[in-house]
């Protein structure tokens, strides 16, 4: 519990040290890409009776923020960690590795999914409608999800970094390759058939396509989801892995 | 040899910090080889090394930031390695560098330390106060690190390093950077702690040294080259003088008749300089009678300090 506090307060000074910036992520970034992208690609999205057209991409654009927000901010503050021995420092106090990465990565969620909120309800405001209680109820959930699995890949990303410049580089075509596979922004019918089997089983998109199903079509299938916890259990095993590898040498 | 003759021997002491043969290699090249000793409770222990001589190594070792390659480290009779929660809340580690974290400013980042160090708020602001005032560093707490001096960013490590009060406190060349004045005042709070604390300290220069009068540990390549406190150390030194004579020409003949026939301490040859450790100057009357007429330009006395001993025991 302390080091969580530890790093969610952390986190909060992180976030008033720089808050124009941070604010300006979280209230232009949204509206920005659905003036930009989102009404451009609403042409190619579905739409569904009783609710508004820009509904479908509503939802792949706050996933797409979501996850970009929080995966650029664990990366990037963990290799700066790194490169100034922050790390090391914390490798040395009572926190154990396992706990460390365990509570840094569920320190970064609270303010994300505040920030996610925010970016909703701006939505929200520029489509003009209001969907059901229980809806919003399996949002959060999806919503933590995402940013869990962002973080963690962020956490990988900012511990295996070696070179700064090299590895932007690398984050960036990852960024577009996650995005090109999440379907956040363009339907899966749009995508060949050998690829949307490989689509299928892609996390972030389980994550926007669960929740599509259920504002939508009031369905959904437990199994993908378990895939998705089963993903990041995995990712954050790795990342103990990667972090002690880094530690012990 | 001159470690032999002047017999020092590792110091046997019921210990809160033991190494049992610990190694470690870093890229193929061996920087620990097989150290053994122990720190005794409450007690000041100066690594003092050259450069790559592993001294900041061994002690990030025993913060347990890095594990030996073999061999393991105790602390109160626990292996560091486990990682115990309760073992490294009584250590405090300062490294030789700076990593507080940029994004946060001083009293925020010592806040940050005593919370990972399961301090209550109360007491972190406490133990930053009283530390702060002590050290002359109040006016800082609001700064970032990026807009302070290496040297006040040193005192904000040594004071995040005593903040949640650590029994074992290990300090990595601590005065490095700091002007006469935080020199004087940190070393006046080490005086002031030792007896309650285990304070181990890294430095590579001899007058650090000079300020405490307890135990020294020569590290070189990765070996102890020698142990003792400085009382011991010195007064071994006490009877001990370096001569060197300096010849017209030192053929081999002359070496080798000088070297064989008198029992000299670490005899050595360099150009036309025969030098030569001694315990009384008898030695060298000895020696002067014989080579008088073998064209001697000059010679030097000079008794040995902790630094020649140091430098020798470097060269073995």
């Amino acid at each position: 519990m302390n080091i969580f506090k530890a790093f969610l307060i952390r986190r909060i000074q992180f976030f008033i040290h720089n808050f124009l910036i941070e604010t300006i992520v979280s209230l232009l970034l949204p509206i920005i890409f659905m003036l930009i992208i989102g009404f451009v690609l609403i042409s190619q999205s579905p739409v569904y009776k009783n609710f508004p057209d820009e509904s479908w991409i509503l939802l792949g654009i706050i996933f797409s923020i979501s996850f970009a927000s929080s995966f650029l901010f664990t990366f990037n503050d963990i290799q700066i960690m790194k490169k100034t021995k922050l790390l090391s420092q914390i490798n040395i106090t009572p926190a154990s590795q396992i706990s460390f990465i365990f509570n840094y990565i569920l320190s970064i969620i609270p303010l994300e999914f505040l920030r996610s909120i925010l970016i909703f309800i701006i939505l929200h405001l520029l489509i003009g409608t209001v969907f059901n209680i229980q809806f919003y109820f399996f949002y959060s959930i999806f919503i933590i999800l995402n940013i869990l699995l962002s973080s963690n890949l962020g956490f990988t990303f900012g511990i295996l970094n070696f070179n700064f410049e090299k590895s932007l580089i690398l984050v960036f075509l990852f960024i577009i390759f996650i995005y090109f596979f999440s379907c956040w922004l363009i339907p899966i019918s749009f995508y060949p058939d050998p690829l949307k089997i490989f689509i299928e089983f892609f996390p972030t998109y389980i994550l926007v396509e669960f929740l599509r199903s259920i504002l939508f079509e009031n369905s959904y299938s437990m199994i993908f989801l378990i895939f998705v916890l089963f993903f990041i259990i995995i990712n954050y095993m790795l990342n103990i892995y990667l972090y002690s590898k880094n530690h012990s040498s | 040899m001159v470690l032999e003759i002047l017999g020092l021997a590792l110091i046997n002491m019921e210990a809160s910090i033991s190494l049992k043969k610990i190694g470690k290699s870093v890229e193929n090249k061996s920087i620990l080889a097989g150290l053994s000793f122990g720190i005794e409770k409450g007690t000041i222990t100066s690594i003092l090394g050259p450069n790559d001589s592993g001294k900041s190594l061994l002690l990030k070792m025993i913060a347990g930031g890095i594990s030996p390659d073999f061999g393991s480290i105790y602390i109160n009779g626990n292996n560091i390695s486990t990682g115990d929660r309760k073992l490294r809340l009584k250590i405090g580690y300062m490294p030789q560098y700076i990593n507080l974290d940029d994004n946060l400013n001083i009293l925020e980042n010592l806040q940050f330390h005593g919370r990972i160090y399961e301090m209550e708020q109360k007491q972190i602001f406490e133990r930053i106060d009283f530390l702060t005032e002590k050290f002359h560093l109040k006016s800082l707490l609001y700064k970032f690190p990026g807009e302070l001096s290496f040297g006040f960013l040193r005192k904000i490590i040594f004071v995040r390093t005593l903040l949640h009060d650590p029994s074992i406190i290990l300090l990595d060349e601590p005065t490095i950077s700091l002007d006469l004045n935080s020199k004087s005042r940190l070393w006046k709070y080490i005086n002031e702690i030792k007896g309650e604390k285990t304070i181990i300290y890294s430095t590579q220069t001899l007058l650090e040294i000079d300020n405490i009068d307890e135990r020294i540990i020569f590290l070189s390549n990765g070996k102890i080259v020698l142990d003792g406190t400085y009382k011991q150390l010195v007064n071994k030194t006490d009877n001990l003088y370096k001569f060197v004579l300096e010849f017209k020409n030192l053929n081999d003949k002359l070496f080798n008749d000088l070297s064989n026939n008198f029992m000299l301490i670490q005899s050595k040859r360099e150009n036309n300089f025969f030098e030569f450790y001694g315990k009384d100057k008898d030695e060298l009357f000895k020696v002067l009678k014989k080579v008088l007429n073998n064209n001697l330009i000059d010679f030097q006395i000079s008794k040995v300090g902790l630094d020649t001993l140091f430098l020798n025991s470097t060269q073995e």
